[in-house]
């Protein structure tokens, strides 16, 4: 009981502080606002490849050391003739300008730009006194039939068709990789810019017979920050939603502005705060800010109804705002504090998946629900203290009469007692079955050919599966980087050997298309020397023919680097789909523990010895990212609930109350992983964070009812009496405030972006379900945990 | 030219290269065995054996529809002719390798290999099951009376060191090599001596086959040369295709299936051609064997049925 003197005396002193300087503190906030509206004005959008990369992940360190052989920020070009045949002179003229086009977009590594205009790609051919290579396109092009055979015949021979050049013919493709870092500025790229670029090579070319598709990590990026205005136009329904309701609730305009616009001040600090830390706002990242809205208009709910419920209270001759105000700040802080403490430091806790994304992520929304402390539990009821009431006796009025109707109370509060808090606990049990079971069914990583951000019918998605319809290879790779000694590919057949037949047991696992690697090429060169004679297509153990073999591919094929030294296997895969990339990673790793490379006294690799590495490529990354997001999903939970946990236990000093506010949010969490399971939303770096914090919206909600119930449990009030009670006043708005909310984020499911649209059915799921759990299942877990409360049924 | 210069080069690289020993390692059974690089087909009895890369030796029953790979093939280096007679069948190939089996392609034991030699067999011919003659790179040829137990190891000539494509045994009873830069060799007496012939086209010929009167060689960019006088004079067949040609299978005893680079299909009949439309693919083929009126195709994609005409 002292500490709970306490901490009324600690809640009264605040009390006594805030409300005595009251007008300077409402100066400086509203000055504070002003300046972080300022820097908010002045945030960015910051897209980034590399921020999404799990950096401590083994294959990320591969990644990092071969820059070269990354091949994974690649944006791909292709232009389709709709005649079905590529082969007139309109389709080489745009082919060529786009090939252009590309080259000279600002952040695209030129070395790297792969057509069959450029001189990187080229062919070999036997002629009687040896072999003759070159450009796919001959210096001396004109367009005429001979020419196109020609070219058809350099396509073949130079082995692109499926990966530059559709399988039958019908188009192109340029393929370029993109550097995150600007090399002569040392300046990030603007993915946006880029994205724009790519589209404007669209808007160019894609006319008169030819169409133009385009993939790539840029332009998903830019369709998402596209996509992303339409999210604020979502946030203004959802606010304008939740002014409605909140009206009818409250019965003055002036108390749905109050809560509305104090949420609106801590969204406003929070974007003002990342500008000051010299951050942008990630589009994947930008739901986070709602998300701080919407816990803020729940505290906000939560304090006009307690300045309400103090207000009706008040003897009718003397009504006092100020005073309402100060009752509903004491009876409030406590709970309030340990809500939003609770949430920042579950949300900070989010900050040691080492994905620089989900960090930005995991500072955005500790920062931003930090903020609610201040501008929901201070600034709001000092606004309320200067409430004045133009019709104070109608607003009573309204509310006493509310007060009678309490029939669905009744029926509610029901669950603190027997029958309904045994059903409770039979269908919560019945719950975690079905909800542990479908939850396991959940897809790590990407299900579906394109990208699941994106609507199925959006362009970008529509362009991934003409792409690889149309070309079967180039979409999705793992490189494998075979580190071995300088020189190898020419002084060691033992090393080619290894790698070549590495390539060759990749070639076999299931869901791979082909395998591209150097020892192939050197194969079929030695072939070419002896007059192109298949049955020569074997590594040579001589030193000098591999020499010669070797002595016309350049490091910038991609199939080595400059002494030779690293060499990429590439593996093109049917899809990016989790399984296929697990099969293929799950056959490198099997194959890594059978053939391990021997090493000598000081840790060098043997003569000859290949290390095969793990993995660069778009699937290669991937692979990783969903290693990673699967090892975090469960420490990350559970460090959110331990840091719960840990409050409540410190607050409420009880472990049944601690269990029954906490069991209730861990049922949503898992019916929350089942749903994802249902709709087919994968996890991955984008989505992973979201359950955490549909935990940090649901704790507000069973710490607000606790608390109440703990007052009246001390004032001598049985379990029954005392939900009731707690229903009448922070049960209503909890219910309200869930049911607000969720109406508001359900209407994302219009979105244009498929992300949003899923994230508006997760939240919405997890507030109202949130609600339900603390409204139903809490007293149900209070009346079978705390039999001494049961008095008085 | 580069290649005269590596030519000499690469004589010296020989005589100075340092002798290591390597140890064969046994060819992996692989589910896509089918689908790699596949150089040589040849019936023995009712059933097909094809042998290619990595030493992977496969056999059909069904006519070439499915195959099964032969498991415990003592080498993993690529196989580049697979021959056969009666029940016995031997494939040979890199690293100066010989294998062979005496149950029609089911077991096989190694009967020669030198990888120091950096020498690649090319083909073989087989008259009996005792007498048979293995050839390949820089004029290495090898003899065996006793199918293969014991190897006479030999050069077939002193000073031409050509590379020694395809082996056959003529109507007239004479063997014929296809050989390189516009060379052949005859023999007149089963290979106790052969005599060079030079050919009027300058480039190499990878195959031979013998018709019912004539002599046939086809080998670099689509050249086809055929003999009636024993090899004394040749006429060149035109073709327009520049492709190589590189395996046939007799469809008569005068006509013929032969198949090259980029789907390149052919029919020479007594002095005519027929050429067919390659397949969209347009994989180089490196052997054939017809079957009726089917063939089964092997090349840098496996194994391919088509009907002769198509």
């Amino acid at each position: 009981m002292t500490t709970n003197e306490e901490k009324g005396k600690f809640a009264s002193a605040c009390e006594a502080i805030l409300f005595a300087n009251k007008k300077i503190i409402l100066f400086l906030l509203l000055v504070m606002t002003f300046v972080m509206a300022f820097f908010a004005s002045q945030l960015k959008v910051d897209a980034g490849f590399e921020k999404q990369l799990p950096l401590d992940h083994e294959y990320m360190k591969t990644f990092m050391e071969h820059e070269k052989f990354r091949g994974a920020n690649r944006i791909l070009v292709s232009l389709i003739d709709e005649s079905g045949d590529m082969f007139n002179e309109q389709f080489f003229a745009k082919l060529e300008k786009v090939t252009d086009a590309v080259i000279f977009i600002p952040g695209v590594n030129r070395a790297s730009v792969k057509s069959i205009f450029t001189p990187n790609v080229r062919f070999v051919e036997v002629v009687e006194d040896g072999f003759a290579g070159g450009n796919v396109i001959p210096a001396d092009f004109r367009p005429t039939q001979d020419m196109f055979e020609r070219v058809r015949g350099n396509i073949v021979k130079a082995g692109v068709l499926g990966r530059l050049v559709a399988e039958d013919f019908n188009g192109a493709m340029v393929w370029a990789d993109l550097q995150e870092r600007d090399p002569q500025t040392g300046e990030k790229v603007d993915y946006q810019k880029i994205a724009a670029q790519l589209e404007a090579i669209r808007t160019e070319f894609e006319s008169d017979g030819q169409t133009v598709h385009i993939i790539g990590f840029a332009k998903i990026i830019g369709d998402v920050a596209e996509g992303a205005k339409s999210v604020l136009y979502f946030f203004a329904l959802a606010i304008f939603i939740t002014a409605v309701l909140l009206f009818w609730y409250s019965k003055n305009w002036k108390l749905t502005l109050f809560p509305i616009l104090c949420s609106l001040v801590a969204v406003i600090w929070q974007m003002g705060s990342l500008k000051l830390m010299g951050m942008g706002i990630d589009p994947m990242n930008i739901l986070t800010p709602f998300l701080v809205f919407a816990i803020g208009v729940s505290h906000g709910v939560q304090m006009i109804s307690g300045w309400t419920d103090q207000y009706v209270k008040q003897p009718k001759d003397n009504k006092s705002s100020e005073s309402a105000a100060q009752g509903a700040f004491c009876a409030l802080l406590s709970p309030g504090v340990i809500a939003l403490l609770s949430d920042t430091i579950g949300f900070a806790t989010i900050y040691f998946i080492n994905i620089e994304i989900i960090q930005e992520l995991a500072i955005t929304a500790t920062v931003g629900v930090a903020l609610i402390i201040i501008t929901n539990l201070i600034l709001l009821p000092l606004l309320l203290s200067g409430l004045k009431m133009s019709n104070s006796a109608g607003f009573c009025q309204k509310f006493t009469e509310k007060k009678q109707s309490g029939g669905i109370w009744k029926g509610i509060a029901g669950f603190a007692k027997n029958p309904l808090a045994s059903v409770a606990i039979v269908v919560t049990i019945a719950l975690f079955t079905f909800g542990y079971f479908k939850s396991q069914e959940m897809q790590i990583g990407d299900s579906q050919a394109g990208v699941p951000e994106l609507r199925p019918e959006s362009r970008y998605n529509q362009d991934a599966i003409t792409i690889s319809s149309e070309f079967s290879l180039g979409v999705d790779m793992i490189n494998i980087i075979a580190e071995t000694s300088p020189n190898a590919c020419t002084e060691s057949f033992k090393a080619m050997h290894n790698i070549d037949r590495f390539a060759w047991h990749m070639t076999n696992v299931e869901g791979v298309q082909k395998v591209i690697t150097l020892p192939q090429f050197a194969k079929i060169i030695t072939a070419g020397w002896n007059e192109g004679n298949i049955k020569w297509r074997e590594l040579s153990r001589n030193n000098y023919v591999m020499r010669q073999s070797l002595s016309g591919i350049e490091t910038d094929t991609g199939l080595l680097n400059q002494d030779c030294s690293v060499m990429p296997i590439t593996i093109f895969t049917e899809d990016h789909k989790a399984t296929t990339i697990n099969t293929v990673i799950a056959a490198v790793k099997a194959y890594q523990k059978d053939n391990q490379p021997a090493m000598d006294d000081t840790g060098e690799l043997v003569e000859g010895e290949v290390k095969f590495r793990l993995a660069t490529g778009n699937a290669g990354v991937m692979a990783s990212t969903n290693d990673v997001v699967k090892g975090a999903q469960m420490p990350m939970l559970i460090m959110v609930y331990g840091a719960i946990i840990l409050l409540c236990l410190i607050t409420f000093r009880s472990i049944t109350g601690t269990i029954s506010i906490v069991l209730p949010l861990a049922l949503v969490s898992l019916l929350a992983y089942a749903l994802m399971a249902y709709l087919g939303i994968g996890l991955k770096v984008n989505t992973l964070p979201v359950v955490a914090l549909g935990v940090g919206i649901g704790v507000d909600y069973g710490i607000y009812i606790f608390s109440r119930m703990q007052t009246l449990f001390k004032s001598g009030l049985g379990l029954y009496d005392a939900y009731q009670e707690t229903l009448r006043l922070t049960g209503k708005a909890v219910l309200f405030t869930a049911l607000t909310l969720g109406i508001g984020v359900g209407t994302w499911i219009f979105s244009d972006l498929q992300f949003q649209a899923d994230m508006g059915i997760l939240l919405a799921f997890m507030f109202i379900l949130n609600m339900i759990g603390a409204l139903l299942l809490l007293p149900a877990l209070a009346y079978w945990l705390m039999p001494k409360y049961r008095k008085g049924i | 030219m580069y290649k005269m210069i590596l030519k000499v080069s690469l004589g010296l690289m020989l005589l100075s290269a340092s002798w290591v020993v390597y140890s064969q390692q046994p060819a992996e059974i692989m589910p896509l065995a089918d689908k790699a690089l596949t150089l040589s087909i040849t019936k023995v009895g009712t059933s097909l054996v094809m042998v290619g890369e990595r030493g992977h030796v496969l056999k059909s029953k069904d006519e070439g529809k499915s195959w099964h790979q032969i498991e415990n093939i003592p080498v993993n280096v690529t196989l580049t002719k697979v021959v056969s007679y009666n029940n016995h069948v031997w494939a040979v190939g890199h690293d100066a390798t010989i294998i062979h089996s005496n149950d029609g392609g089911d077991t096989w034991e190694l009967q020669f290999n030198d990888a120091d030699r950096e020498v690649p067999f090319l083909s073989a011919y087989f008259d009996s099951e005792t007498d048979g003659i293995v050839i390949g790179a820089y004029g290495s040829i090898m003899y065996t009376e006793d199918g293969g137990e014991t190897w006479d190891d030999s050069l077939i000539d002193d000073e031409l060191d050509y590379h020694l494509n395809d082996i056959t045994k003529g109507y007239d009873g004479n063997y014929y090599i296809a050989a390189e830069a516009g060379y052949a060799f005859k023999s007149e007496d089963q290979g106790e001596s052969w005599q060079a012939i030079e050919l009027p086209y300058m480039g190499s010929m990878f195959g031979v086959v013998s018709l019912s009167d004539e002599i046939v060689l086809f080998g670099l960019r689509g050249n086809i040369l055929t003999s009636k006088d024993h090899g004394e004079t040749w006429e060149e067949v035109y073709t327009d295709i520049l492709n190589n040609l590189f395996g046939s299978s007799k469809i008569s005893e005068d006509s013929v299936l032969i198949v090259g680079a980029n789907g390149t299909r052919l029919i020479y009949q007594k002095g005519s051609l027929k050429i067919m439309e390659a397949e969209d693919t347009g994989d180089d083929y490196s052997d054939v064997v017809v079957n009726g009126n089917d063939a089964v195709l092997v090349g840098e994609t496996g194994y391919i049925n088509l009907p002769i005409e198509k």
